[in-house]
Parts: structure tokens; sequence; C-alpha cells
């Protein structure tokens, strides 16, 4: 109970002193290696094959609260409701595919400096605090009699609820977080992470950095208190949040490659969420993007308008349909792919979301508002982040054996005019 | 608990003063998301014969341009890191690769041109390189790829599907092998506008590289790979002409951004017990490399690594290193010869996650005290290895830093 002890004014002072000192930028981009006031750790898997582990830490030397939802992004076709899909075309014909992404709420808080981590099936319970390790003794979690861990740490959750929820063993989806002060957004750009992906059978690990959007600390924009979070800043003047990137890019080895170092078959599964984010209204954000490949030998192929909702992750080999890949050994060994947001506009709410459109009134009936009234109607298609992991496959070898390396993609210029928006509960 | 949270909450008015006055500072230092005009990779391990690794090792790098009309230049530098032992001369990182003699540390750079056509990616083993034939795109009028030796005027005239290179080319490209075998280094790359009069890209169509590193271990007798990828750091340039092969990383003040002035690695403890697959314990490979290097006179930066060190208690240690040329180490030797020891031990530190923040003092005058840096964390013991590489984190500007240019 340390904290209660310390002074509200005198740790103001010291994000002052701190803030002046580490301020993060006033440059308008989402990053990977910076802190922030939104992060997104855009692939969790908790499917009973994998399992992740998040590490989330503090950067300041202030009291940080923070509220998170995990969005589970598992789909199912619309009448043969057992076959999981990605996109339409996964799915039967005159069948969509449809996303559950409903969101699991949680809040915790981080002392200062403090990293805290947990794994995301068994979640972790609150402990304040819990026997530290001991030299020449194992460092490590234990199950409670719940099936969380508890874990040595000084961890906190508000009114000793829960600290981080458990997913369970059929989760695919997303992690968000926010820096919150009292229940409110707070642009206080403090957090990072990164999340390790693992094996339960072979240990093979993948690790990522998470995603960090910065926000704008003049209080006179409305992050505080609207209960909407704008991407809409370009790092000066008036504006929320960084915009997201206008694109994203990044090296691939072409779909089933052999290396030639290991003799193993070279796969990339993508992986892409949604900037903006209908957490109030508990509906998937509609995505289109155009993707461009350009090889070693200067080639250059294309999907133009693929669309999708909340969460992508699929291999390249299944871009833009399963198994109908383009990037793909034979084109080329290596591919540099770009993924734009289309400069479109589609509906994010009413009875034709999802459509393109050019006013509201093309998306029917039913078209909802944000809780600063903004009209999810007609809006810009989503930006995207994203994260691309690779397997190295050896022939002959069971897939449980495949090497796993995660990589963060590059992004290229800042969206700009209304950007992207998520609404919280 | 709830007074705690209320307390927190009157933190409002002080803080939002302050962040009040942080929203006008501006951002410029390295970055690992965005294309840039100097493209450094801090590690690159090639030990094909396993002499000083368990298993078979090699580094696969990656370099891409973003350029959308054009081709672009990239003149580039391997350092060699690798020391060699008193006795025998074997390659080695430190005294425990020499059987009775000592490490002597050495550093020496290769240097060499790419030559990259608009938007193409391009990658090579660092025990290979890419010899003059091997080129994607050889030369103009040359087929493609591996029929570089059949001349040609169209597509005609190639195999089916080759096609005939009769625009850009990546003619004037060389990339050897590290120059040796086993071999612990980095990789810089510094964007050149190529063409007749080539010099540091300055151009509105500068920070157009981007590079990517796999370190790959495999064994031929389990049939297993180990792949651990990371970005490459870039610095973006200014715009202000380079005339005097003096790169100058200051941020607007200088010619490229700045390195950072705070590096953030986040990792599990040295020996912390996996909470996924309790069999198994984590580890951690650090690797500093000085942004600051006098490629003329063959000097190599040379700064001193502050360590400091927050456990899940907000507990904090601290330690330091010299940062000679390039450092590499497990998290739990850097303070000590014995891990269980170590405040990067989970046993020492209370806790299995921590945060450790680095910060480089101490350059050398007129090189600069900036570190870059990347993580590897790996799990054990396992039949087969498993680890993965990642970027650290980074916090506000750094000093001055110079590259020296030949």
């Amino acid at each position: 109970m340390r904290l209660v002890k310390r002074s509200p004014w005198l740790m103001g002072l010291g994000v002052l002193l701190a803030g002046l000192v580490t301020a993060p930028g006033a440059r308008g981009d989402v990053t990977s290696d910076e802190s922030g006031t939104l992060i997104i750790f855009p692939k969790v898997v908790s499917d009973g094959v994998r399992d992740t582990l998040i590490q989330l830490s503090n950067r300041t030397n202030s009291f940080v609260q923070v509220h998170c939802f995990y969005i589970n992004a598992s789909g199912t076709c619309s009448s043969t409701g057992e076959q999981s899909c990605e996109i339409d075309t996964d799915c039967p014909a005159n069948e969509v595919c449809i996303r559950q992404c409903n969101a699991t709420n949680f809040e915790l808080a981080l002392t200062a400096q403090q990293p805290v981590q947990w794994r995301v099936s068994t979640g972790r319970l609150t402990t304040i605090p819990s026997a530290p390790c001991r030299p020449g003794q194992p460092c490590q979690c234990t199950l409670d009699t719940s099936g969380q861990l508890v874990c040595p740490g000084m961890l906190i959750g508000y009114n000793n609820a829960s600290f981080v929820p458990p997913v369970g063993s059929q989760f695919v989806g997303e992690l968000k977080c926010y820096q919150t002060n009292a229940g409110d957004p707070y642009p206080g750009n403090a957090l990072k992470g990164t999340a390790t992906i693992e094996h339960l059978g072979s240990a093979q690990i993948s690790e990522y950095n998470a995603l960090t959007v910065a926000a704008n600390a003049d209080p006179q924009n409305n992050l505080i208190t609207d209960k909407e979070l704008r991407l809409n800043w370009t790092g000066l003047g008036g504006g929320e949040l960084n915009y997201c990137p206008e694109s994203l890019v990044f090296t691939a080895n072409a779909e089933g490659v052999t290396d030639a170092f290991t003799g193993a078959t070279i796969s990339t599964e993508l992986t892409l969420v949604p900037c903006s984010e209908l957490i109030e209204e508990d509906l998937p954000a509609p995505v289109r993007v155009r993707f461009v490949g350009y090889n070693e030998l200067e080639q250059q192929v294309s999907i133009e308008a693929f669309r999708f909702d909340c969460f992508l992750n699929r291999r390249l080999a299944d871009l833009p349909v399963s198994g109908g890949g383009i990037f793909v050994s034979g084109n080329g060994d290596l591919w540099k792919i770009r993924i734009s947001p289309l400069p479109v506009n589609v509906c994010y709410s009413g009875s034709n979301r999802g459509a393109s459109c050019t006013q509201d009134s093309d998306c029917g009936d039913n078209v909802l508002t944000g809780p600063a009234d903004t009209r999810l109607g007609c809006l810009p298609a989503s930006g995207v982040l994203g994260v691309a992991e690779e397997f190295y496959t050896v022939p002959g070898m069971p897939s449980f054996l495949d090497g796993t390396a995660a990589f963060n993609l590059r992004h290229e210029g800042s969206r700009s005019g209304f950007g992207d928006i998520v609404t919280l509960p | 608990m709830k007074k705690m949270w209320q307390a927190a909450a009157r933190m409002g008015v002080g803080a939002g003063m302050a962040l009040v006055a942080m929203a006008g500072i501006a951002n410029a230092r390295s970055t690992t998301n965005r294309p840039a005009s100097i493209v450094v990779w801090p590690k690159i391990v090639v030990d094909t014969s396993a002499r000083w690794l368990v298993w078979p090792t090699d580094t696969r790098l990656m370099l891409s341009s973003t350029n959308a009309s054009g081709i672009k230049q990239a003149h580039c530098f391997y350092i060699n890191a690798t020391g060699h032992c008193s006795n025998d001369g074997a390659g080695c990182r430190d005294a425990t690769d020499c059987v009775g003699g000592e490490c002597v540390p050495s550093w020496n750079e290769t240097d060499f041109d790419v030559v990259l056509t608009q938007e193409q990616p391009l990658a090579w083993y660092a025990s290979d390189g890419l010899a003059r034939g091997q080129f994607p795109l050889e030369g103009p009028f040359r087929c493609n790829g591996v029929f570089a030796g059949l001349q040609c005027f169209s597509d005609a005239q190639c195999p089916p599907g080759v096609g005939c290179n009769i625009g850009q080319s990546n003619l004037g490209s060389a990339i050897p092998p590290v120059p040796e075998d086993p071999f612990i280094g980095a990789l810089v790359c510094i964007q050149y506008t190529g063409g007749s009069d080539t010099k540091p890209d300055q151009t509105t169509t500068r920070d157009k590289l981007y590079g990517d590193a796999t370190i790959v271990q495999s064994a031929a007798p389990l049939r297993f790979v180990d792949p651990a990828r990371y970005n490459a750091i870039g610095l973006e340039a200014t715009g202000k002409e380079v005339s005097d092969g003096r790169l100058v990383l200051d941020g607007d003040e200088g010619k490229y951004q700045s390195c950072p002035g705070v590096l953030i690695l986040s990792h599990l403890f040295d020996g912390a017990v996996d909470p996924i697959i309790p069999a198994v314990q984590y580890g951690t490979e650090l690797t500093l490399l000085p942004c600051s290097n006098d490629f003329r006179s063959q000097t190599p930066g040379r700064a001193v690594a502050q360590f400091l060190v927050f456990n899940e208690f907000e507990q904090r240690f601290s330690t330091s290193r010299t940062v000679d040329c390039l450092f590499d180490s497990q998290l739990s030797r850097i303070d000590t010869r014995n891990p269980a020891r170590s405040i990067f031990n989970a046993g020492v530190a209370g806790s299995l996650a921590g945060q450790t923040r680095i910060r480089g003092v101490g350059g050398k005058a007129p090189l600069g005290s900036g570190l870059l840096g990347v993580a590897r964390a790996s799990l054990g013991p396992l039949i087969i290895p498993s680890s993965a590489a990642y970027d650290l984190h980074q916090q506000g500007n750094g000093g001055r830093d110079l590259m020296i240019l030949p």
C-alpha cells in the first residue's frame, strides 16, 4: 500500500519533470519502438496449440492506469456455423464470414517503470505483493485453484479483481490497451509492450513489439472526456492520437520458397487489424485494402480490393483466396509487399453496414452515433496495422516443429482527414 | 485499494500541466518502423561449423528499396568485431572461445556497394554474399536471374518468363561474404544517390531503404530450424548536403537524425521459468553497437552503457559496461562472471519480468556515445533450440554522433 501514502501533487510534479525530459514525439506516426497512450498487440493466440505471453511496461516515473480489451476475432460461416473462416471466400457459396469481434475488458495499474507479464490463456491474478523469487530457487508462476496464474511481483487490479482475465484456449484476436486516469483516457504516452507467441509442444517462440499510438497532450482536445479516441493528429496542432500509417510495407520470402541454408520451406502469416474499432457498438470495423507486391526481378502484382472485418490472420499462400496466393515461389523468391487502405468510404453501421457509400443515407436504417455524437455511417475505410510471422518447415518433419519468427511491419506516411475512430464503452 | 485509484486520479491537474509542456517537442531519432537513409543491422552472427555455438548458425540479410522511381545505391560496411585467440589465432568472442589463450579484440570494416532498382527487395546469407552473376537484375541487355549470361534486346530472346532487362539493374553491385567464419559483427548501409554523381542521398527521395535480419540456427541430423528475425534500425536524413564524408547524427542540427537518448529493453530475467511451459527457462542476449564509427581511420565507436534495471516490485538495480566496437552478452553475464549472482538473474531480481534502461555515456570526441541494439530471447534447456529476436524501444534524443566515411 505504499502508493496510497504518496502525494498526488508531488507525483504530478514528477510527471511534469519527467515529461519535459522524456516527451515522446510530436510526429504523427504509429510506432513499435516508442511508448504511447494506445497500445495494440495485433496478434494474440491461445488456440490450444500455441499460447501468448504479454509483457506490458510503464516507461515513465509516474503511476499509470490502463484499460484493456481483448477482441476475440474468431469467425464462422453464416449458415455453416461450425466452419471457421477469415473472409467470405473461405465459406461455401452464398455464405459470408461472420466474425464475433466481441471485447473483454479489464483494468490494471503500473507503478513507475514497472514491467508486468501474463499468459493470455490463464490470465493472472492480482497479488499485492506476492513473495519475491529467491536466489537459487526457481522463479516461477503457479496456478491457483481457479486456473489463473499467480506470479511473483506487485500487481494491481481494480477492486482486487482478477488482474487479467483468462481467455481460454479458443482465442485468436488482438489486445488493445489505453492509458487512463480516473476511468477516462489520459494522454500520458507511457505504455510499451511485447508479445511472445509460443508453441505448447515444441516451445518455439516468436516475439514482436506491440504498436503504440502517441496522444496529443493538449487539454483542449477531447481525448479525455468524450469516450471516442480519434486517430487524427499529425503531431502538430489539433487532434487526439497520431494518425495510422498511409501504408504498411514489409519484405517476405515468397510463399513456399526453399531456404538455401536450412533446406526448409518458408511460409509467412500476415496479421492485420483495423485502426478503427467500434467497441461501444460491438460492431466489427470494415476494412478495404490494396496489396501491391514487387519481387526482386522488379515484377509487380496486386490485389486491388481486398475486404475483411475486424481481423485478418492469413498465410500469403491464401491471399487473395485460399490456395490461390500470388506472393508465392515461382513468381520470385522475395516479395516486398505494400498494403494500403483504399481511399473509399464504407458504412460502419446501418442496414447496409460494410457497403461502399458516398453519404450516410447510403447506409440504410439504424445508422448509429458514437459516444461523442460522431455519426458512424459513411466514413473512410479503416486504416490498418499489423505484424507478420514466418514459419520454417523442414520437409518430412511434423508441423509442430516449425521454426517461427515474428516481425514488425514498416510504415509509410500518415493518413489524413477523418483518420480513424475507437469508440469506448 | 479504491483510495489508491482515487489518489492516482487526483494527479490529473499536475500531470496535465506536464503534458501541455510535452506537446510541442519534436521527435527525431532512429526508427525500426520507417524507411531511412542509414540502415544498421546491429547483430550478424555466422558460425556455420558450430565452433562457437551449439548449432550451425548463419544470418540472412534483407535490404529493400521503397523508391517508386529510379535506382538507389547503398554504400555498406560490414563491421567485423570478431576477436582472435592469442594462442592459435582462431576467431573468438571472449576468452571462453580460446583454449588456454586470451581473446584479443579486433575491429575492421569491409565496404561494398549495392544498387537497388525501384521497389526492389534483395536478400543474401552473410556467409555467402552475392557475387556478380547472382544478382536478380544483372545489367542492361542481359536476361534476368540466373540467365544473366545471355545477352538480349527483347524478352523473346530470353527463356520464357525470365525477361530481358533493358531498364534498371543491379549493375555495380557486389556483396562479399563476411570476412571470416565464425563471425560476429554488424552491417551499416548508407543511401547514396547512385549514378555518376554519387554521394550520400539528401535529395527529396532520401529515406527509401529498410532492412531485416534473420539469425538462423539449423542442424541437419536433427532436422530443425530456429529463426530469429529483427528489423534493422534506420536513421533518416535531414536533407542537408554531406560534402566532407562526415555524417553528423544530430537531428535537425545534423545531417541525419539522432540516435536515441535511452534504449529500453523489455525482458524476462535470465533463469525465469517460462509461464507457459514450466519445464524451460528464459535467457536473453543483448547486442549493443555504438552509433559513431570512424571508417576512415578505422577507429570504432566506444561508449559506456549504463544499465538501470527495474523489476515487478518497482525496485531498481544498476550496472555499467564498456561498449567497444560491439557488445554482445547474455544479460546475466553483463555484471558478473557468475550468472546466478547477476542483477539480471530472476532469483536476484525477485520477479520474472524486467525493464532495463540503457544509456550511452563517455564517448570519445569527436565521436559520440549513442548506442543502438537488438535483443534475442531464448528458451532452454531444449533438444531443439528456440529463440526470437526483437528490437529495443527507445526514448528521447541522444547527443551528437558521427560516422566518418573513407
